[in-house]
């Protein structure tokens, strides 16, 4: 039984999970700058007038220091765990997604004026975490797939609803963005299955 | 008998001459066929009624993006005007055009709506104050008024000679048409009262008619006049636009910019979700240990 309960073991090259690391400090040093929402959050006339930065760094900033909090409690855990297990494709999911989910924003929601928060990222690290768990194949899959349903439950949830599920603003004008979470696990799902796939269809030819 | 049959022929025939021309020169008399017919309306005397010298404004307009604009013609007519004046514009027109306008700028991430305001909301000479009233019926932010000025020519050339003759009214394009026409839209911020920006566009439309035709080919002239002017509008509104969204950032003092409550949006996964992933992951443990 000891040995079926095994979860995924850390992957070679796995050591201080330094990307996660690289992500969340500029987080909570920006956090201390008043004008960084201003300066650096996802603003879409700004994005369209040139500043196009903006669709990366607004990821980073945060309205409240709540809002930064909740974001890192899921964000450091878990991109700590799956950076040992998964290296490669952890340092890759934090290069891609927040150019995907900033992308996404962009062109899927042209209401959205302004976006800021670490959510998208943190969402798309989890579910890469759970999609590299489920795929080990071990005993405790119905925990990742449960991980995997309480997501979905959320993204689905503020889908309808158009309010936040599971988190609260200070702000009371300030609007969940499911969009980004969903890009975000969609990300993590290309980064996790792609190699897979490419493996596959190399085998077949 | 025989001069008597041949000159009573000829008196026939001169008389139908002579009918023809007296019926022909009734109903097409020379007058040298020159005419002018003049429409037009003014922003100035609709927002600024008897006022020879108005206030400018004080305050600095603030605008909350995206913005919801209406766009309006202006009502031809003074203050002395209780109902608009015949504008020589029907509203079927001026509705297609000012919806040709507002397509053109509708999907833009700054603007939210634009709405097409009936030329029945706006009184002659209404002013801010019937500006202020349309604000709050359809709940805009900005108004793009639309003011006119079209004159049309008809003078006769040589060829109107031929209306002497009763078919030559109909084939002989003895009449020239010319019609120019004048558009400007301003686009003012109703709460502060600000001209933000305007732009013009004119057209010429020269055409020849037959005499029957003048009027009815006028009227034509007369559309397609507003039609082309409308299309040099757009062109211009598009540019002064542009030059307008760089004066607000090279000048911020100039326009205040704000954005509308609830058109932000944050990423949070929040403090229950976590909670739930704690309870989820205490199970685990639990069941691991069991």
């Amino acid at each position: 039984m000891a040995a079926e309960l095994k979860t995924a073991g850390p992957a070679r090259g796995a050591g201080v999970p330094w990307a996660t690391l690289l992500v969340a400090i500029p987080a909570i040093a920006l956090a201390a700058w008043p004008r960084a929402v201003d300066v650096l959050a996802y603003d879409r006339l700004q994005v369209l007038d040139g500043q196009w930065w903006r669709m990366l760094t607004g990821h980073w900033v945060h309205f409240s220091v709540s809002h930064l909090l909740w974001n890192l409690a899921v964000l450091v855990p878990a991109g700590a765990w799956v950076e040992r297990l998964s290296p490669r494709r952890t340092r890759v999911l934090f290069v891609v997604a927040p150019a995907v989910i900033g992308g996404s924003l962009l062109a899927a929601d042209p209401t959205l004026l302004r976006y800021a928060g670490l959510s998208g990222i943190a969402a798309a690290v989890l579910a890469l975490l759970a999609f590299t768990q489920l795929s080990a194949g071990h005993a405790d899959r119905w925990f990742w797939r449960t991980v995997l349903g309480l997501l979905a439950v959320k993204i689905a949830a503020e889908l309808w609803l158009g309010r936040p599920a599971l988190a609260h603003f200070a702000d009371s004008s300030i609007r969940p963005v499911p969009l980004a979470h969903l890009a975000g696990v969609a990300c993590a799902a290309a980064v996790h299955f792609t190699r897979q796939l490419l493996r596959r269809w190399r085998a077949r030819g | 008998m025989n001069r008597s049959r041949s000159s009573r022929w000829l008196a026939g025939g001169l008389l139908l001459v002579a009918a023809a021309l007296l019926i022909g020169s009734g109903c097409f008399s020379w007058d040298g066929g020159r005419r002018k017919t003049e429409r037009s309306s003014s922003v100035v005397t609709f927002l600024y009624p008897g006022q020879n010298d108005p206030l400018p404004p004080v305050t600095i307009p603030v605008l909350r993006l995206p913005l919801r604009v209406g766009i309006a013609f202006v009502p031809s007519g003074g203050a002395d005007s209780r109902v608009a004046a015949f504008s020589g514009i029907s509203e079927a027109q001026k509705s297609a055009l000012l919806q040709r306008v507002a397509d053109q700028f509708k999907g833009r991430d700054y603007i939210q709506s634009i709405e097409v305001i009936p030329s029945t909301y706006l009184r002659p000479a209404g002013g801010f104050g019937n500006l202020d009233q349309v604000r709050s019926l359809l709940n805009i932010d900005v108004v793009a008024l639309v003011a006119y000025d079209q004159v049309q020519f008809t003078d006769q050339n040589v060829l109107s000679l031929a209306y002497w003759t009763i078919v030559g009214a109909y084939v002989f394009h003895g009449n020239k048409n010319d019609t120019q026409t004048l558009m400007e839209a301003v686009v003012y911020d109703i709460p502060s009262r600000h001209l933000l920006f305007r732009a013009p566009g004119a057209s010429r439309v020269q055409a020849g008619a037959a005499a029957v035709y003048v009027d009815q080919n006028l009227r034509a002239d007369s559309g397609r006049g507003f039609d082309l002017a409308t299309t040099e509008l757009i062109t211009n509104l598009k540019t002064q636009l542009e030059d307008f969204r760089e004066r607000v950032k090279n000048s911020p003092g100039e326009v205040k910019i704000e954005h509308k409550a609830g058109y932000t949006g944050g990423g949070a996964l929040g403090g229950l979700f976590v909670i739930a992933l704690a309870a989820l992951g205490l199970v685990r443990w639990l069941w691991r240990r069991s």
